[in-house]
C-alpha cells in the first residue's frame, strides 16, 4: 500500500462551470496506486497557518499515468474550496492519499455507472478504468447544467457519445435527472447487474429505490465532513442499516459501500 | 565557534511520578485511534506515549452525525466516546501495542464510580503492558458520561480515590476546562492520590446551521479543540501547575514546537498532541524534533528546566 503525505504541485487548474473547477496535481505515486472510488485529503491553508484548519476530502476524478498526475473535480461551497479555487498552477498543496476503499473492480454481468453533480468524479475514474481494462459499462452522468459536465468530460477525455447525459435545465443531453435513463436501463436487464453510484444523498436514495431487487449489487460512494480521513477521529460516522444503533466510518470503511449495509 | 553553543547531552526523559517517558511528547486520546491507525505516518516508538481512544466497560456506538464541524482555527466534535469496549480492547488492540513495545496509556470513562473501578481492575491484569491509566472525568459529549464527576472537586475526588485503591497502575486524571476554578479540581485530584493530571479536555461549545435552523452537531453540544483554545489551555496549565505538586501534562491546541515550548514553560512536564495529528498525522514527530532543537540551541539540559519559576 502506498500512502503519500507531502506537498504536491498544482499543474492544471481550470474553471469548467459556474463555481466548478478541475484541478490537476503532480503526484506520480498517488496516480500510480489510486483506485476508482478512493479519495485524497488536501490542505487548503494558505499563508495563514491554521485557518482553515482541516484538510478537505476530494474524490479522485481520474489519474494520468503518463504525466503522473491526479485530477479532482470540485465546486466552491465554502471557505476552503474558495481558497483552493484561487490557487495558481505551481502552488504546492498538502496531499494525503490515496485513501479509503473504492468500488469493486471485478463484477460479473452488466454494469451501470451513475454519477450526479460532483459525484461524477469517482464515476469518471471508474468508467475510464473499466474502458482501459477492455470491459464495458453503461455510464449515466447528470448535472444541473451542461457547462460543468462538458468541462469535466473534455478534461477527462471522455467522448460525449459514450455516456448518457442528463441535465436539470436541459442544456445538454436529456432534460431531467439520472433516474430517468436508469429506470429505462433497468427495464431491459436481468438480475445479474451491478450499479455503482456516487452523487447527492437524494440521488443515491432514488437509485436505491429504483434498483431494489432488480440488480445483484448496488455500490454507493458516500460523503461526509471529515477531520483526519484515516480513521483516527471517528468523525465521519454514517448509520448502518438495521435496528441497532451502529455506525460505519466513511473514511476507513468506505467511502464506497454495499447499499444494503448503510442507511440511504 | 559559532554564536550559539549547542548542547549535545540534553535529557528528554521525564518522570511523571512513577510514569517514565522517553520524551515529553504524547498523543492525546481520541486523536490517534488505538495507535495502529497511525503507523504509516508516525513511528510510535519515537514519542513519549500513546493515549488510546477512551475505553468503557461496554462498547459504545457514539453519537449520531454530524459529529464534527470546523470553526475558525478550531474543530468542534461530538463523537460520543465511540469505542470497542474494554474486552475487545484487551483482545484486539492491546496485544499489538504490547508487541511493538509502545508506551501505552489507556484512557477510560464510566458512568459511575463502580464502572471506573471495574475498568481499572480489569486493566490491572495487563499492568505489564500499560504505562498508566488516564481517567476521563471531563468529556462533555455524552449526557450520562463523565461530566458530573469532573465538574466538581468532590466528584473528582470520589472517582480518583476509588480507582487508586484498586490498581497498581499509575493514574493520570484528565481535567475538564468547563469549570469555575481549575485549581480546586486539580487539588482534589492530587488529594485523592492521582499521580499526575492532564489538561485541558475540549471546551464545551456549539454551532448552528442557519439554513436548517437547528444545531449543527447531531448531539447539539460538542467539544472545541485546536489552535483556537490554546491560550485558554495554557492559562489553565499555568494555574494548575502552581496549585499542585504532582506533574501536569499540558493539552490544548498544540500544533507547533513553539506551542509545546509554551506549555512546558507554563509548568507542564509533558504535553499531548491532539487535533494537530488529525490535521497532519506526523505532527508529533515534527513537534518533538523542533522542541529538541530549541532545547539544544538555548542550552536547556532537561525538560523541566523550561519551567518559568
Amino acid at each position: 500500500m502506498v500512502l503519500v503525505d507531502r506537498k504536491c504541485k498544482i499543474i492544471h487548474h481550470s474553471q469548467v462551470g459556474p463555481e466548478v473547477y478541475v484541478l490537476g496535481i503532480d503526484a506520480v505515486d498517488v496516480a500510480k496506486h489510486a483506485l476508482p472510488g478512493q479519495f485524497v485529503m488536501i490542505g487548503v491553508r494558505g499563508k495563514s497557518a491554521f485557518d482553515p484548519l482541516l484538510r478537505r476530502p476530494f474524490s479522485i476524478a481520474w489519474t494520468d499515468h503518463v504525466k503522473g498526475m491526479i485530477f479532482i473535480f470540485y465546486r466552491v461551497v465554502g471557505r476552503g474550496t474558495r481558497l483552493l479555487s484561487e490557487y495558481m498552477p505551481g502552488t504546492g498543496l498538502e496531499l494525503l492519499g490515496p485513501l479509503g476503499r473504492g468500488f469493486s473492480l471485478e463484477v460479473s454481468g452488466r454494469r451501470i455507472l451513475v454519477g450526479g453533480g460532483l459525484g461524477i468524479a469517482p464515476i469518471i475514474f471508474l468508467y475510464k478504468w473499466i474502458k482501459a481494462s477492455g470491459a464495458s459499462a453503461t455510464c449515466i452522468l447528470g448535472a444541473r447544467t451542461g457547462d460543468e459536465l462538458l468541462g469535466a468530460l473534455k478534461a477527462s477525455d471522455i467522448s460525449l457519445e459514450d455516456v448518457i447525459i442528463t441535465t436539470e435545465d436541459g442544456s445538454l443531453g436529456k432534460k431531467g435527472l439520472v433516474t430517468g435513463p436508469l429506470a429505462k436501463c433497468l427495464d431491459h436487464i436481468g438480475g445479474d447487474a451491478t450499479i455503482q453510484a456516487c452523487g447527492p444523498a437524494p440521488m443515491l436514495k432514488a437509485v436505491s429505490n429504483l434498483s431494489n431487487h432488480k440488480v445483484r449489487l448496488l455500490e454507493v460512494s458516500l460523503e461526509s465532513y471529515m477531520a483526519c480521513g484515516i480513521g483516527l477521529c471517528l468523525g465521519c460516522a454514517h448509520k448502518k442499516r438495521g435496528d441497532s444503533e451502529e455506525y460505519v466510518h466513511i473514511c476507513k470503511d468506505g467511502p464506497v459501500f454495499d447499499a444494503r449495509d448503510v442507511v440511504l | 565557534m559559532g554564536e550559539i553553543r549547542e548542547l549535545s547531552d540534553i535529557n528528554l526523559e521525564v518522570s511523571l511520578g512513577p510514569i517514565r517517558l522517553k520524551n515529553p511528547v504524547m498523543l492525546a486520546s481520541g486523536t490517534c485511534g488505538y495507535g495502529r491507525e497511525l503507523t504509516p505516518h508516525l513511528d510510535l516508538n519515537s514519542i513519549g506515549a500513546v493515549v488510546v481512544k477512551g475505553i468503557s466497560l461496554e462498547p459504545r456506538p457514539g453519537n449520531p452525525p454530524p459529529r464534527i464541524f470546523e470553526t475558525p482555527c478550531g474543530l468542534l466534535n461530538a463523537i460520543g466516546l465511540e469505542n470497542v469496549g474494554v474486552k475487545a480492547f484487551l483482545t484486539e488492540k492491546l496485544p499489538w501495542l504490547k508487541d511493538q513495545g509502545i508506551s501505552t496509556v489507556v484512557n477510560i470513562l464510566g458512568n459511575s464510580v463502580e464502572e471506573y473501578k471495574r475498568l481499572c481492575s480489569i486493566l490491572s491484569e495487563e499492568s505489564q503492558s500499560i504505562l498508566a491509566i488516564e481517567i476521563n472525568v471531563s468529556c462533555p459529549n455524552v449526557k450520562a458520561g463523565g461530566v458530573a464527576f469532573g465538574r466538581t472537586p468532590e466528584g473528582t475526588y470520589e472517582v480518583v480515590r476509588h480507582v487508586v485503591e484498586v490498581t497498581e497502575i499509575p493514574i493520570i486524571v484528565k481535567l475538564s476546562p468547563n469549570v469555575t476554578d481549575i485549581t480546586s479540581i486539580a487539588q482534589a485530584a492530587q488529594d485523592a492520590g492521582a499521580h499526575a493530571i492532564s489538561l485541558i479536555n475540549t471546551i464545551l461549545a456549539m454551532a448552528i446551521d442557519i439554513e436548517k435552523k437547528r444545531p449543527l452537531l447531531g448531539n447539539t453540544f460538542g467539544g472545541l479543540s485546536g489552535p483556537a483554545i490554546k491560550p485558554i489551555a495554557l492559562r489553565m496549565v499555568w494555574e494548575a501547575h502552581r496549585a499542585v505538586d504532582i506533574p501536569v501534562i499540558g493539552i490544548g491546541g498544540i500544533s507547533t514546537w513553539k506551542d509545546a515550548v509554551e506549555f512546558l514553560m507554563a509548568g507542564a512536564s509533558a504535553i499531548q498532541i491532539g487535533t494537530a495529528t488529525l490535521v497532519e498525522p506526523g505532527s508529533a514527530k515534527k513537534i518533538l524534533d523542533g522542541l529538541t532543537r530549541f532545547m539544544r540551541q538555548k542550552g536547556y539540559r532537561e525538560v523541566e528546566a523550561l519551567w518559568i519559576d
